[in-house]
């Protein structure tokens, strides 16, 4: 009997100190960790829409998001975050969007575990280079020669699934996105009625 | 309780003799894992010190308090609650590390190097040797992950800590930074490190 309370108060008391050395600790760091994910994503959000002084969250999901980015006081574009199946694990991309949905500014590769070497070159300035100015339509891959259209990107050779895997991801972000933006619209004039 | 320790045998021993990792072969998960780059290896190494000095001098200072029947579950809780602030550090500090690392480090809190030096020597020792053991086996696990990550980072990359050092020497055999080449290092270092201790 003497012994079991023994086990309880010393376990007791090792879990109350733990979680209370933690909770003082997580003073310190919890607001620059805050911080260095703002920035992160302040950073990729510049790289991928050209001009951006601030941005507004308008939808944000665990495998989806959509930035409303402004230059100065104009919509300068809007960014999609989306993510899907590559060859290894999921990959997560940002990317651009100009205001009327004509083109695809820039891509970046947020997150991915392809193999390096191969599929891991989608991180590559060249590659993304690929993606620059694109038509904000159906995207097509393109193997074994330039991307001549404004709606085709060229593959990585020995990469295809992972190459395919980006392609289409794009296209299911770009698809929601519209979906997305059409019902914030459609709200909106609904507002402006009443 | 032994009687007299000797500091230096127990900080030296952890460097080779007893080296946990290429001979004791534990903690392997990590090794495993994080030595595909030189920078990678310093941050679990550094991870490692912190935690595995702080819960030695803990477990060492409280040893006569715990009940027996308790001690394993007890000595877990102090190993994760340094994991978790060496975890958060990381992520304030260097969050490009931090993402690199992934979840191997809250996975220190399993690395059976430090349950097992707290188990087979912090438990029954004093705190100053215990920190002599706790420093010893870190940079003995130092050691080993800075062996092989530079075997993997270079041959599989052509470069150290980054900087390109073979530049047309060879091209890079990518294979040693994927899990695979992991192994093949691990085994042949291990293999190297029985022949040296044997003859």
């Amino acid at each position: 009997m003497k012994e079991s309370f023994k086990i309880i108060v010393v376990l007791t008391l090792s879990a109350l100190l733990s979680g209370a050395v933690l909770a003082w600790f997580n003073q310190f760091t919890e607001a620059r960790v805050i911080e260095n994910r703002l920035a992160e994503l302040r950073k990729s959000l510049s790289e991928v829409v050209p001009g951006m002084t601030r941005y507004d969250d308008l939808v944000r999901e665990r495998n989806f998001a959509l930035y409303k980015v402004w230059a100065g006081d104009s919509v300068a574009g809007y960014a999609v975050e989306a993510v899907g199946n590559g060859y290894q694990d999921k990959i997560r991309v940002l990317f651009g969007v100009a205001p009327d949905f004509s083109r695809i500014y820039a891509l970046r590769v947020l997150d991915q575990k392809e193999t390096p070497g191969l599929g891991a070159r989608i991180t590559e300035p060249w590659y993304l280079k690929g993606w620059k100015n694109r038509a904000a339509t159906l995207l097509v891959l393109v193997k074994g020669r330039e991307a001549t259209k404004s709606n085709e990107i060229q593959a990585i050779t020995g990469a295809t699934i992972t190459s395919r895997a980006v392609v289409s991801i794009v296209n299911k972000g770009l698809v929601r996105a519209k979906k997305e933006l059409s019902n914030v619209l459609g709200n909106d004039s609904k507002g402006e009625a009443k | 309780m032994k009687g007299e320790v000797s500091l230096g045998k127990e900080f030296t021993k952890g460097l080779w003799r007893e080296n946990p990792v290429l001979v004791m072969l534990l903690g392997l998960c990590p090794t495993l894992a994080v030595t595909n780059s030189v920078k990678n290896a310093l941050g679990m190494i550094g991870a490692v010190f912190f935690v595995l000095t702080c819960s030695s001098i803990m477990v060492s200072l409280i040893k006569k308090l715990v009940p027996l029947q308790v001690r394993i579950a007890t000595y877990i809780v102090i190993i994760a609650t340094f994991v978790t602030m060496a975890d958060r550090f990381l992520a304030a500090y260097f969050p490009a590390l931090s993402k690199a690392l992934g979840p191997y480090v809250p996975l220190i809190v399993v690395n059976c190097i430090i349950l097992g030096r707290q188990e087979a020597f912090a438990s029954r020792h004093g705190v100053v040797a215990s920190v002599a053991d706790a420093v010893g086996m870190s940079l003995g696990f130092g050691i080993a992950l800075m062996l092989l990550s530079s075997i993997r980072e270079i041959l599989g990359n052509g470069t150290w800590l980054g900087v390109p050092i073979v530049k047309g020497l060879f091209t890079p055999w990518q294979v040693m930074i994927l899990p695979a080449g992991a192994f093949l290092a691990l085994g042949v270092l291990v293999s190297m490190v029985r022949y040296f201790k044997n003859r």
